[in-house]
């Protein structure tokens, strides 16, 4: 078992600490960035054999990207419902 | 320490341990689909096997990924705030250096990435990450006056890759199904789809950032 995939579940599991302690919505977010980051890392690291596995890299490259537009939404969603209180 | 937060971290410890335990009881990976996909990389325009997975194998989810974002842009967009934002100031030698050597240097790298991804790591995606970034730091030091491009040009800029790959599946479409590259002229194809899906996603990633922080309001 390689550090990548310690480091992977260790991140997931802080990341769902986050969302569960922390009571403002943007560290709520963090929390959860940081647990798709731990996702992707196991992902990656889990398929790693004498070479990356291509389809895991693609399917993570794809997943980067849209979580990327996820939380860039989010925070706007979380924006525009603090200008309307 | 509350009783509830206690129990929470309780919790996160006993779920690590149940995970590790999951992870060291995974059988090893068998690279199926990687064998799969390097046996047949030579019917490929692209030598490099992400790529390939990525635009040439399975390019609808790489169609619809960018549809996503697009999505995404366009929801921030109706969501946009009015929101008054004052650039930082810089120096006069920060802002001209950043204009005239560090973002031509982006752009450089930029390329260099997504040419270089037909054979080694690299493609549309990485490529727009960087040159995002450039636009992202050049909008914030107000360097290249990307206030001044009209709205008009920045929106279709935007849906330019998607577009582009829509009309290229439908080229494919009259001889085969959806996205089936015609045999000649398939490398020129898929290149025109890397550059235009390149530029819109590096306009949109940075759109992401610099919507979230500006607005025209007083």
């Amino acid at each position: 078992m390689s550090i990548y995939l310690v480091t992977g579940a260790v991140l997931f599991v802080l990341g769902l600490v986050a969302v569960l302690l922390r009571d403002a919505f943007v560290h709520k977010l963090i929390g959860i960035n940081i647990f798709i980051s731990g996702v992707f890392l196991i992902f990656i690291a889990g398929s790693y054999g004498q070479s990356a596995d291509s389809v895991a890299t693609a399917l993570v490259l794809t997943g980067l990207v849209v979580s990327l537009g996820a939380s860039a939404f989010s925070l706007m969603l979380y924006r525009s419902l603090l200008k309307s209180r | 320490m509350k009783a509830f937060e206690k129990a929470v971290w309780l919790g996160a410890v006993l779920f690590l341990g149940l995970l590790l335990g999951a992870l060291i009881m995974l059988d090893p990976f068998d690279p199926a689909l990687h064998r799969h996909i390097s046996a047949s990389i030579q019917n490929s325009a692209l030598s490099h096997p992400v790529t390939a997975v990525l635009l040439d194998f399975r390019s609808l989810d790489t169609l619809l990924e960018a549809g996503v974002i697009v999505l995404a842009a366009a929801a921030c967009l109706v969501l946009w705030p009015m929101f008054f934002y004052k650039p930082a100031a810089f120096k006069a030698s920060v802002i001209a250096t950043y204009g005239a050597f560090v973002f031509p240097l982006i752009a450089v790298v930029a390329t260099y990435l997504l040419y270089s991804g037909a054979y080694q790591s690299g493609g549309a995606f990485q490529a727009a990450a960087l040159f995002g970034g450039g636009l992202i730091l050049a909008h914030l030091n107000g360097s290249l006056h990307l206030g001044a491009i009209p709205a008009v040009f920045i929106r279709a800029l935007y849906s330019l890759g998607l577009f582009v790959f829509i009309a290229v599946g439908f080229l494919g479409a009259a001889e085969g199904s959806f996205l089936q590259y015609p045999q000649e002229g398939r490398y020129y194809l898929i290149l025109g789809i890397e550059t235009s899906l390149a530029l819109s996603l590096s306009a949109l990633l940075a759109a992401f950032f610099i919507q979230a922080v500006e607005r025209i309001g007083r």
